[in-house]
């Protein structure tokens, strides 16, 4: 806990002294950012902003979820399946966020459909990519068990596929989020007109850098904290049945 | 030959109140033109309630036959019906325990144990109790909420044993389940079989290379012989239970099983 904290200060004071020998107003003090971030929060209007950002990717990442749950499992055990859409893996993977953010706001306007798709369409291959791998390691034995006890295509997924696939799930939504919320604010800056991109996208048009920092500080705080500690929560808990070498 | 013979002429068992009929099944595999052959032309009946052995040296097809019984594998020629019905797929009535546990390493030992009756319809209620009076039964109560790597591998096997048992199977297929287990650890088990047997009554096929497992569990031994996969005797092993594990009755069996097996 110290480490973090100390690199933490040690940056704001490097800002701080950079700021003061600069003396540009394009080059706000720690004083400035503070004051803007105080501000944003007390409003109330970082709040409502940040919830419709994270709603539009929690929108998209349910989409790209479903889709990729399928698709992933479809390739893992179907090598046809696997050949036929590799080449759709790699396009996604290799396409910037930046692009599809661009092709959605044009097709689609401001619409939800523009959010959810572009966020969905950046997060999917990643996500699918990782299953598909994650589905060749289950396990045949266990296989066997759930054919001989007749288990439903459910409760297959829910008692074998999903805890196999859990590391690999885990993994590709870390890759998968951290593309959504670039992808997410490119969005919002072209062309919706609220959620925390839109607010960067005002700030900027206005020349105020302490706002855009402090929406900047304001959203990388929100997402750090999903990352470490709501999928890292998740992730402890749904792993806890793993045995810990003592050695 | 003529005393193998005479040896499989046994009276055959009464099959109108069910058990397990094995007719001329025979199975190969191909691959890349070449055809292997693993069963050729078994034939054999379980009556209902009794303990049928099968030993063999590894690769004389003992597991691949289980698999068909378990409907684990269709791909085979001739016929397997169990109380009257062709088996064509894996059933609930059939429980199966391999000679790894093959728990969940997710689940706990209930929730591994409740996998057997996941998709029967019954209330939430009676089902708890059927995992719970299983667990009790194979002498794992207390445990319930432990997971697999948290347990001995005894204990892992007992609750296979378990998950198995609480489907109410009329037939209960064992492909060497003490194998893996140290040799206390396994004539427990092997006590604990009987026992739980002899309060239920189901049928038992069990697959072991372990003569003396075979002897002290089962009412017959059939000993197959490898590439292909044949038949070569059925012994009936007439020796009254609680079974002693050593005595003359017993090692005139095993001399004969044990000729049979071609070791001496």
């Amino acid at each position: 806990m110290g480490l973090p904290i100390t690199f933490l200060v040690l940056l704001t004071l490097g800002w701080e002294v950079m700021a003061r020998r600069l003396a540009n107003p394009l080059v706000p003090d720690v004083a400035e950012v503070a004051t803007e971030l105080v501000d944003i929060f007390a409003s109330g209007m970082f709040f409502s902003h940040m919830t419709i950002t994270l709603g539009r990717v929690a929108l998209g990442f349910l989409v790209a979820f479903v889709v990729s749950l399928a698709l992933g499992i479809f390739m893992g055990r179907n090598r046809y399946a696997r050949q036929f859409f590799e080449p759709a893996i790699l396009i996604g993977l290799t396409v910037p966020g930046l692009v599809w953010a661009l092709l959605c706001v044009i097709w689609f306007g401001i619409s939800l459909t523009t959010s959810t798709l572009a966020v969905a369409l950046s997060l999917s291959p990643p996500l699918a990519l990782s299953i598909a791998q994650g589905i060749k390691t289950v396990n045949a034995d266990l296989q066997e068990i759930t054919a001989v006890y007749r288990l439903s295509i459910w409760s297959r997924l829910r008692f074998l596929f999903l805890p196999t696939l859990t590391p690999f799930l885990l993994n590709g939504i870390r890759i998968g989020l951290s593309m959504g919320w670039k992808v997410i604010v490119l969005v919002e800056i072209f062309g919706l007109s609220s959620g925390v991109g839109y607010r960067l996208n005002t700030e900027y048009s206005a020349m105020n850098v302490a706002g855009v920092l402090a929406w900047t500080i304001g959203f990388a705080g929100v997402m750090a904290l999903l990352e470490y500690g709501v999928i890292g929560g998740i992730e402890r808990y749904v792993t806890r049945w793993r045995r810990v070498a003592t050695v | 030959m003529d005393q193998i013979t005479n040896r499989a002429i046994i009276p055959p068992i009464d099959l109108k109140d069910g058990g397990l009929t094995v007719e001329g099944v025979s199975k190969s595999y191909e691959a890349k033109g070449d055809t292997t052959e693993v069963l050729r032309d078994i034939s054999f009946s379980v009556g209902e309630g009794e303990i049928l052995g099968i030993v063999g040296r590894s690769g004389c097809g003992k597991s691949t036959l289980l698999k068909l019984i378990a409907g684990l594998d269709r791909d085979f020629v001739g016929r397997i019906t169990l109380d009257g019905e062709e088996v064509i797929g894996p059933g609930v009535e059939r429980g199966v325990v391999f000679q790894e546990p093959r728990l969940f390493p997710w689940l706990t030992v209930e929730q591994n144990v409740a996998i057997s009756i996941h998709e029967t319809r019954m209330p939430s209620g009676e089902k708890q109790e059927l995992v719970a009076s299983n667990l009790a039964l194979v002498g794992l109560a207390g445990f319930e909420t432990k997971f697999p790597h948290q347990i001995s591998g005894g204990m892992a096997q007992r609750a296979a044993l378990a998950r198995a048992l609480t489907s109410r199977p009329s037939l209960l297929l064992l492909d060497e389940p003490f194998a893996a287990l140290d040799a206390l650890t396994k004539m427990q088990l092997q006590d604990e079989v009987i026992r739980i047997w002899q309060s239920r009554k189901m049928s038992i096929v069990l697959i072991t290379h372990d003569i003396d497992e075979a002897i002290h569990l089962c009412d017959r031994v059939i000993v197959m012989s490898p590439r292909p996969g044949e038949i070569k005797s059925v012994s009936s092993v007439e020796i009254a239970r609680p079974r002693p594990r050593i005595g003359a009755a017993a090692d005139a069996i095993r001399s004969r099983l044990m000729s049979d097996l071609g070791l001496f």
